[in-house]
């Protein structure tokens, strides 16, 4: 959706922008004009995950051109079938993993070849590549290391960022392939992944030193004791003649915010508080809040600090001629980054709460002095600090129907100390079931450059009805960088659900899944297969 | 061709082809914009209104087919005492995130609230798997139901 209106030397333009910064310089290059002439204003974006970043930029190009032409204000409004043709997706992938193991049934080297089909356009494949590659080895430490990620042009969907950023891919990968491993080795398939974890003192796959806890064990734990995965684990299976069950867990992690010397490239990216006369509180940035509780957020750090009431403070959509340029957020840099400039802002303010009228402090990002990054080499801290988790998936599945039904979720996860448990939680909620629809049933197929599912009628995401309740905790380990020891939950939780149901079906049926969507017209093909060869 | 029918308890006359849908006419002869369209073929619950008391979605009805008939979008649906529990519950249990999908389950879940004043948890995965929501992962909406449910048992305690 968006909205174009002339006036006299300039256009204003509306819509669900993530990132509205980029849309008066994308509208300056159609109409030919300097990027000045051009506002940016933000609507109410409903949900996002990735999907408003470039593509509505490219609408907002469109409706202003015809008002442009036809000098009245124009508005152009997509239906699910036109939206789901022509924005970004999920990038398709295929990755394959080798590893050696020593006689010790150690992983003592590990290699990965990752390819993101990168479509037409450039887009975002480069920053979800930059993410898959460097998030390739999970939550794992191996002594040898070597990944190769190439994002190859197609004439197939349209891809961009989308939640999870390039990690839910080679989280399937990489836990499938652990998990194999571990049952050739005759190893319970847990307790090896849980032999390969990352610990404080350790060095990431780009050489960066985990400064902080790492609390997978306990994480892990805590899935378990919700879950009883330990006790019903390779239980179940023969439970039934046509309905089997089976429970699999997986573990994983995501780096937020990214280095500003690697991904973000150092533009400074600055909010602003500004205290009115009569006293409250307004913060100004182009920040979007895209259904994530962003502006609670902010205005609960803010509240904190400042200790007035939360109503006081107050943070409108964004504005490009109000606003300084803030450069939106993504990739989970939201309350991490931004929320720690809230902070340090809020500080300023009441330092300076006694002087009369209207006060501003502006305030950029900060980046921990301790971080290195070395770009040509891709060595250092890739990102300033990590999220973890774990989810375990429980599933029935039909033999005469090969349907999978998902019988229980259950997930941990360390993101620091939450600010807003009820936010984070519903996040994580989100995210899973996110996750299980990526897993289980979100098909979208393109044959000859056109794509086959364009309705919600064929392109059927999760119901009420195909999910169970979730049951989650969080493992509080607070960061001491992040705002109130906060860390980033975006996109966390979207990463393990469909390597848990992987293992789940895996566990049900005796079977390798290695690939997703697990439709059941695919189920079927293992089965068979395993049928003829037994 | 004249359309007569009832919205929000108002009367409404209007001068219209009988084959739009309802969605548009409410959305944009009425300005009712809480009537959200999220697929337009009967597929994600986001337009739900009540025609006669009964939940129907207005992105498949023709606008001539509510000749004569009362419908309720969740502009007028508000001023109920059952809307008022049920969206204080919604936002007691973070119920919804980018808030789209909200209108439309809020109508299901009174019109659930309404047939069966206790409903479990299964109950209400069926009855609401028409609405479908991207953000929440359903989790705490069937919770604001149910405590929904619960208070509109105990009869204006609150
Ligand atoms: S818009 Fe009517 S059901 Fe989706
Ligand atoms: S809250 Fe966003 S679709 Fe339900």
């Amino acid at each position: 959706m968006a909205i174009a209106v002339p006036e006299e030397e300039r256009m204003t333009v509306y819509g669900p922008f993530q990132i509205p910064d980029i849309v008066p310089v994308a509208v300056s290059i159609p109409l030919g004009w300097n990027t000045d002439r051009i506002r940016a204003r933000v609507t109410t974006i409903g949900g996002d995950f990735g999907g408003k970043m470039e593509t509505t930029a490219q609408i907002t190009c469109l409706g202003a051109l015809a008002a442009y032409v036809t000098q009245r204000p124009c508005s152009i409004v997509y239906d699910r079938e036109e939206d789901i043709t022509t924005t970004s997706k999920r990038h398709p992938s295929r990755i394959r993993i080798k590893s050696g193991v020593d006689q010790n049934k150690r992983i003592r080297a590990v290699k990965m070849d990752i390819d993101l089909l990168g479509g037409a356009y450039f887009g975002s494949s480069a920053v979800v590549l930059d993410s898959s590659v460097k998030m390739a080895t999970g939550p794992y430490r191996f002594e040898n290391v070597s990944v190769r990620g190439r994002a190859l042009a197609t004439n197939h969907i349209m891809p961009g960022a989308t939640r999870g950023f390039g990690v839910v891919q080679t989280t399937f990968a990489l836990e499938t392939h652990m998990s194999r491993v571990a049952r050739q080795l005759g190893i319970d398939p847990l307790d090896f992944r849980l032999g390969h974890v990352l610990k404080q003192g350790d060095r990431t796959s780009t050489d960066a030193v985990l400064r902080d806890q790492v609390k997978i064990p306990e994480i892990v734990k805590s899935v378990d004791a919700m879950s009883g995965y330990r006790a019903k684990r390779g239980r179940q299976a023969g439970s039934d003649a046509t309905v089997k069950r089976g429970i699999g867990i997986a573990l994983y992690s995501f780096g937020a915010p990214h280095t500003v010397k690697g991904t973000l490239r150092g533009r400074p990216r600055p909010l602003i508080l500004r205290r009115t006369g009569s006293g409250d509180v307004v913060i100004l940035t182009t920040i979007t809040e895209l259904g994530q509780g962003m502006v609670t957020v902010f205005r609960e750090i803010a509240s904190r600090i400042l200790d007035i009431p939360i109503e006081r403070i107050s943070m409108d959509n964004p504005d490009t001629d109000r606003d300084p340029s803030t450069m939106g957020t993504g990739a989970s840099l939201g309350v991490t980054l931004f929320g720690k400039s809230v902070e340090r802002g809020a500080r300023k303010l009441k330092d300076r709460w006694d002087e009369p009228g209207e006060i501003e402090v502006m305030e950029d990002y900060v980046e921990p002095g301790y971080l290195e990054w070395d770009d040509k080499r891709v060595v250092g801290d890739a990102f300033h600090t990590y999220s973890w988790g774990a989810v375990a998936a429980e599933v029935s599945v039909d033999l005469l129907t090969c349907e999978v039904q998902v019988t229980g979720v259950w997930a941990a996860h360390d993101i620091g100390r939450p600010i807003n448990d009820r936010l984070a939680e519903g996040q994580v909620d989100g995210a899973l079931v996110q996750g299980l629809g990526f897993g289980l049933m979100e098909v979208l197929e393109s044959k000859e450059g056109i794509l086959q599912q364009g309705r919600l009628r064929d392109y059927a995401i999760p119901t009420m009805r195909d999910i169970p309740a979730i049951r989650q905790s969080f493992v509080i380990n607070p960061y001491s960088e992040g705002p109130f020891g906060a860390k980033s939950v975006g996109e966390i939780p979207t990463i393990g659900a469909a390597a848990a149901l992987g293992e789940a079906v895996a566990d049900a049926l005796g079977i390798e899944v290695g690939r997703l969507p697990i439709t059941p017209e695919y189920l079927l093909d293992l089965v068979r297969a395993k049928e003829t060869s037994s | 061709m004249t359309i007569a029918f009832v919205v929000n308890g108002r009367p409404v006359v209007l001068e219209t082809d009988p084959l739009r849908r309802l969605i548009d006419v409410l959305r944009e002869d009425l300005g009712l914009t809480g009537v959200k369209e999220g697929c337009g073929e009967g597929e994600c619950g986001a337009c739900s209104v009540l025609i006669d008391e009964r939940p129907a979605l207005a992105c498949i009805v023709a606008v001539g087919a509510v000749e004569g008939r009362h419908v309720v979008t969740i502009e007028g649906y508000q001023e109920r005492d059952l809307f008022r529990k049920v969206a204080s519950a919604f936002s007691e249990t973070g119920a919804l995130q980018c808030g789209f999908c909200t209108p439309g389950m809020i109508i299901a879940a009174g019109a659930l609230i309404d047939a069966c004043p206790d409903p479990d948890e299964e109950t209400i995965r069926e009855a609401l798997s028409g609405n479908l929501c991207r953000c929440t992962g359903y989790n705490r909406i069937v919770q604001a139901v149910m405590r929904a449910s619960r208070e509109t048992k105990e009869p204006s305690s609150r």
